[in-house]
């Protein structure tokens, strides 16, 4: 673990969880109140990073903001690799009906792409957080059972594989033992990075006024508030939308760095079939 | 091939059926009564007899299943119902943004792939070297910005001080285009620049590179001819993917530059709860995509014979 970027990567997740949790300790201000009187103030003692269109403090609700965008990541997270995985290894190793039913049910979710389905689900059940959730999970699990499958299709081709299935095998056994830690570290790499692709559809969404309600902050819905002032206050939308970048960015150097660990194209082969026993590596 | 193209042809109905059954049930289930609110868009006043009338208009006095028959028929004919709000029909108002629409996504689609083959493939030459990870620095950068951001970022510290761009809307010719394209397709192609190395890098370890490496043949030939075609294979089925954020992008890019395409038709029917449009809208994203989708698989077959004699067994 001496890759630079990937320790950097695990520094500025780590700086963004504590200043975002610890939130209600280090906000100078309560982030919801307008203050008509003291609206878009300079940066000051008072306000470090000064006030926005409502005058409420900046950082206040930039660090409101963050919590809520990370929070619902993860969740989203979650849900979708306890279903996406499973379903990618059964449909691939099985094959047949039910790789055929399991496809075209992928499809059809897949039929409509992310974010057009997470709009249009969110616009009729009602703009709101719980829904860009709701939306995100249900189109989102099949990209993993997609990738999943594909890996499975061509390791099964493997001999490790036939060979354990000349040993008389059951399909169960080759799945959990010889398919799942093979397919793991790739999952870990694309689960980090789709953090990051989960805070940017959720600021992208509360941008477009579906997540995210006023007067909540939320750094998607900060910039579509800052949009009337991009000129004359620019730091309205630079604070926020830095915020993501610098959060997505970590999730990304997290993932990219990882991928350089995981990648088991990197390692002996051997080390890949021992794999099998030792889950645990994958997660180290 | 051609009977697997067939096969593939035939499956596509159930999904499209699929599509379209969801989308229906889905503005089904949406709170609100739709007679109601197109009286309402429409500025007429809701009285009994004229929600009566509406209703009657609408169909909703069938029965759900019905109700669905018939928009499937009107569906095939190219009749998607009219708009709540202009009372145009759907279809006429989609294809009229379509263009606009077709125009950003194949800006988007040249500019991430400008920018992704030549720099994944240089990065995995690089391999190492400092400007491997100044590559690597800037598209884990250039992956990070959200397209909202940087379209804003864009418009403030380039279009406006410069003023030889044009801001808002299309029809000024290839320039106009050039800032939305721009936003649509670099964060595209940092991640798709990434995918590239990573997997041109899989690629130059396997033993058949070793093996043309061992015969002699010029670096450039192994990468061109050996390398390259085996790393497009992941790259191609990502394209799917990548295909569904480039279709939801224009939705985003469009209503930063105030670009008229459908993206903005669906985001503008949505806040007026006006159904048909969104309807029309789903059912076309759903024909495109399913269309994508079959076109990928087909190549990722040209690419890959191990998955044409998998299939060909089963």
């Amino acid at each position: 673990m001496r890759d630079p970027l990937f320790l950097a990567g695990l520094i500025m997740i780590l700086l963004i969880f504590i200043a975002t949790m610890a939130a209600p300790l280090l906000a100078p201000h309560d982030p919801l109140p307008v203050s008509l009187p003291e609206r878009l103030q300079p940066a000051g003692d008072d306000y470090p990073l000064g006030t926005d269109s409502l005058g409420r403090c900046l950082l206040t609700r930039l660090l409101y903001g963050g919590r809520v965008t990370l929070q619902y990541s993860l969740s989203v997270l979650v849900i979708i690799v306890l279903i996406g995985v499973p379903v990618g290894l059964v449909a691939g190793y099985l094959g047949g009906l039910v790789d055929g039913l399991l496809m075209r049910l992928a499809d059809i979710v897949l039929a409509f792409p992310n974010l057009i389905l997470a709009l249009v689900v969110t616009g009729i059940l009602g703009p709101g957080l719980l829904n860009v959730l709701i939306a995100l999970a249900l189109v989102s699990w099949v990209q993993y059972a997609r990738v999943v499958r594909g890996m499975v299709l061509s390791l099964k081709q493997k001999e490790f594989v036939l060979a354990a299935r000349a040993a008389g095998t059951s399909p169960a056994g080759i799945i959990w033992d010889h398919l799942l830690p093979n397919v793991l570290p790739p999952v870990v790499v694309m689960a980090t990075l789709n953090l990051g692709r989960l805070v940017l559809a959720i600021s992208t969404l509360s941008f477009l006024g579906l997540g995210a309600q006023p007067p909540d902050p939320e750094w998607g819905a900060m910039i579509n508030e800052a949009r009337n002032y991009i000129v004359s206050q620019p730091q309205l939308m630079l604070y926020p939308g830095t915020a993501i970048a610098f959060t997505v960015l970590g999730f990304n150097l997290l993932g990219d760095g990882l991928r350089d660990v995981l990648d088991p194209q990197e390692f002996s082969r051997p080390w890949i079939h021992s794999f099998g026993k030792g889950g645990q590596k994958a997660s180290a | 091939m051609l009977k697997y193209l067939v096969k593939r042809l035939l499956t596509l109905v159930p999904v499209l059926l699929g599509v379209t059954f969801i989308t229906f049930i889905l503005i089904d289930i949406a709170p609100g009564d739709p007679a109601e609110i197109m009286l309402n868009r429409r500025d007429i006043e809701v009285t009994p007899e004229n929600l009566e009338r509406a209703r009657e208009a609408l169909g909703l006095d069938e029965p759900l299943p019905l109700r669905y028959i018939n928009w499937l028929q009107g569906a095939v004919r190219g009749d998607l119902g009219t708009s709540f709000t202009t009372g145009e029909p759907v279809t006429r108002e989609i294809i009229s943004r379509l263009p606009a629409t077709i125009e950003l996504a194949a800006g988007g689609l040249v500019v991430m792939l400008a920018l992704a083959l030549p720099l994944g493939t240089i990065a995995a030459l690089l391999r190492g070297t400092v400007g491997d990870h100044l590559g690597r620095l800037t598209a884990l950068v250039g992956a990070s910005i959200p397209s909202f951001y940087l379209g804003l970022l864009l418009i403030t510290y380039i279009a406006v001080p410069t003023a030889w761009i044009p801001v808002m809307g299309r029809g000024e010719g290839l320039i106009g285009l050039v800032l939305p394209s721009l936003t649509l397709g670099f964060g595209l192609a940092a991640t798709y620049a990434r995918l590239l190395r990573a997997n041109l890098l899989e690629v130059l370890q396997l033993d058949f590179i070793r093996s043309a490496r061992a015969r002699g043949l010029k670096e450039t030939v192994i990468i061109g001819n050996h390398a390259l075609r085996n790393a497009l294979i992941p790259v191609v089925t990502l394209l799917g993917i990548t295909m569904g954020h480039l279709l939801g992008g224009t939705v985003v890019v469009e209503r930063i530059f105030a670009w008229p395409g459908v993206g903005r038709l669906a985001v503008d029917a949505i806040f007026n709860r006006n159904f048909p449009v969104i309807q029309g809208y789903v059912l076309l994203m759903g024909v495109a995509f399913v269309f994508m989708n079959l076109l990928i698989d087909l190549s990722y077959r040209l690419l890959d014979p191990r998955v044409k004699m998998e299939e060909g067994e089963g």
